[in-house]
């Protein structure tokens, strides 16, 4: 008796597993807060994250589709083995030969983050791809016709279903994919994280680094997101090309004018090169720049009016500590790479 | 002391809440719009003249409406239902409550709100898109981005914009383009428009109706200059506005006396 219950119940569960499709019910997908860390700023509450959501919007991250000529997926500037930032390149190649303006950052701990781009010009994760998807220079598209494409594909419309129900394909449901997967960038693995739980311990190269780093950077590269996610002047004068004024063209303020977010520090092994404008090639002269190539003026950082005093020796300890905030599990975790590979 | 007056107040509330809401079967209006120069009727294509003289072409006038209020005529006259927000209901409801009137699109060029029954001499709408729907994420409906209304390089909507062109303007083409944003700060755009029906006319609103209201939309009070607070903009001098700032403001506060209640037309039964 009781296996005839089981049997129909295993027969009815099956059924609703044949209609998957048809009448969709996305797998809530849990988003996991480090331990330690503070509360993500992104609110989950409007775009639950689910396995199709995510899975859809890493499709969606991976395809030239996107793009105006299909040559520049949102992964062509933002590689997961550069942690999601271009791989030695300055500024980034976009549609028609173009370069960038500014530097691409690594795309990681996202969900902590409320403003967006190096002068923080973008409030909120979903509309962040807006702006590269349809600058002339970057991916070049229009949105009524990426719109269009997607509408067009059956596998797509399958997806968009099967993650977000019945309804249209649009930029809301495009957008909000893409949020789901971006969010879920989070690399908290690095051998600092595994010091920090107790797992591993720095050798005394590393450790001479942590102590100086806390002494000298922690201010405004705070742990553990290594960002304190405030806009500074770290006195690099303005390429006279670019003539890039940063948060100044945000807020009209002339008390901005130079000061671009502070990055995270997290993988910086992997995004060189630095700077908003990627004028470093290598950590030594990011350094060197703090300890003797700061750039007075009116709306330089009060912390670096006197640079930052570093010697040969702290530097080479500060460059082994940042080695250990190399999070290679993140960059190689097969859930974030591309499908299919 | 009587058994009446021992009723506590808040019970005595509900009784006339609940009586009130009984006898509040909701009404709708469609409120159209019609672009105008100069009090007549815009034409596509045709040249117009600024109040400074300066010749121009509309090609697209844009802008957002929301969070409408109706106002109640004068008490004892009609059921005086209080001002309730009423989101923009254009073909069978927004999900983003909000209407965006494009020049360009005849489909917009009317609206159609559902409200409780009543007469109503005045109402209020929000011209531009809440501060809340800037900073919240992907929005959809009338605030798809999808619509061109959507700043990318600083996240906010463009409340409003006037695109056409001029022989007096210095950009290529001879256009000019104003795209007027800015949610936050002394700089806001946001405006919170009151109309009055014409004197002693009210706006019937009932059951099983559509009323009718016309609102002329004046394209030279972009241009400003004519009425006290506004200020002049020659096309000549500032043939373009694209971003948040002062001139935006200034500009915001031109087009927000773009807007008059010209007539209550027919209504006709609900379909």
């Amino acid at each position: 008796m009781k296996w005839t219950l089981a049997l129909f119940l295993l027969f009815f569960a099956g059924l609703g597993w044949g209609l998957g499709p048809q009448a969709p019910h996305p797998t809530p997908l849990p988003f996991v807060t480090p331990p330690g860390w503070p509360t993500p700023s992104y609110n989950f509450r409007n775009n639950p994250l689910t396995k199709e959501g995510f899975e859809l919007g890493r499709k969606l991250f991976y395809d030239g589709i996107l793009s105006r000529d299909g040559n520049f997926p949102c992964a062509s500037c933002h590689q997961p083995f550069a942690a999601f930032a271009t791989l030695e390149h300055p500024l980034s190649h976009g549609f028609d030969n173009q370069f960038t303006t500014r530097n691409a950052p690594g795309l990681f701990n996202l969900a902590w983050q409320k403003e967006f781009h190096w002068d923080g010009g973008v409030n909120h994760l979903e509309v962040q791809p807006l702006t590269p998807i349809t600058a002339p220079n970057e991916m070049a598209g229009d949105l009524p016709s990426i719109i269009g494409k997607l509408q067009k594909d059956s596998a797509y419309r399958r997806l968009f279903r099967e993650a977000f129900g019945e309804g249209p394909v649009n930029s809301q449901r495009l957008l909000k994919a893409l949020a789901q997967f971006s969010v879920s960038l989070v690399s908290a693995r690095s051998k600092y994280d595994r010091m920090k739980k107790g797992e591993l311990a720095f050798n005394q190269y590393e450790q001479a680094g942590y102590l100086l780093f806390q002494q000298k950077c922690a201010s405004c590269h705070r742990e553990p997101l290594f960002t304190d996610l405030s806009y500074r002047n770290t006195g690099m004068s303005a390429d006279s090309v670019l003539k890039d004024k940063g948060r100044m063209r945000i807020t009209g303020r002339k008390e901005d004018s130079l000061k671009f977010k502070v990055p995270s520090l997290r993988n910086i092994y992997l995004t060189a090169p630095y700077g908003h404008d990627g004028r470093f090639p290598n950590l030594s002269a990011v350094l060197d720049h703090y300890a003797t190539g700061i750039v007075q003026g009116p709306t330089l950082d009060s912390l670096l009016k006197k640079g930052i005093a570093l010697s040969a020796n702290d530097k080479f300890y500060l460059i082994s500590f940042l080695g250990t905030l190399t999070d290679t599990a993140f960059v190689k975790d097969p859930r974030v790479g591309e499908p299919g590979r | 002391m009587n058994e009446k007056d021992s009723l506590p107040p808040a019970h005595l509330s509900a009784v006339v809440l609940a009586g009130f809401r009984a006898s509040a079967q909701p009404g709708r209006v469609r409120v159209q719009f019609q672009l105008t120069i100069d009090g007549q009727p815009l034409q596509p294509g045709r040249q117009y003249a600024d109040p400074f003289g300066e010749p121009y072409t509309v090609e697209r006038l844009r802008f957002y409406l929301g969070h409408w209020k109706f106002s109640p005529g004068r008490p004892g006259i009609s059921p005086a239902p209080p001002p309730t927000d009423y989101p923009a209901d254009p073909a069978g409801g927004d999900p983003s409550g909000y209407f965006l009137f494009d020049s360009q699109d005849s489909a917009t060029g009317a609206l159609t709100l559902t409200l409780a029954a009543g007469r109503y001499d005045s109402l209020s709408f929000l011209l531009g898109v809440d501060s809340l729907h800037n900073v919240s994420g992907a929005q959809t409906g009338a605030l798809d981005p999808i619509k061109g209304m959507f700043w990318t390089w600083r996240t906010g909507y463009v409340m409003a914009k006037l695109e056409g062109s001029s022989p007096l303007s210095k950009l290529p083409a001879h256009r000019f383009e104003y795209h007027i944003g800015g949610f936050e700060g002394k700089n806001n755009v946001l405006r919170t428009l009151r109309l009055g029906l014409p004197p002693g006319q009210q706006l019937e609103v009932r059951p099983g109706m559509v009323s009718g209201l016309l609102i002329t939309v004046d394209c030279n009070a972009w241009f400003g200059g004519t009425l006290p607070g506004t200020r002049p903009i020659h096309i000549a001098s500032i043939p373009s506005c694209t971003e948040p700032g002062v001139l935006a403001r200034q500009i915001a506060e031109n087009y927000s006396t773009m807007f008059a209640i010209k007539e209550i037309l027919p209504g006709r039964a609900a379909p």
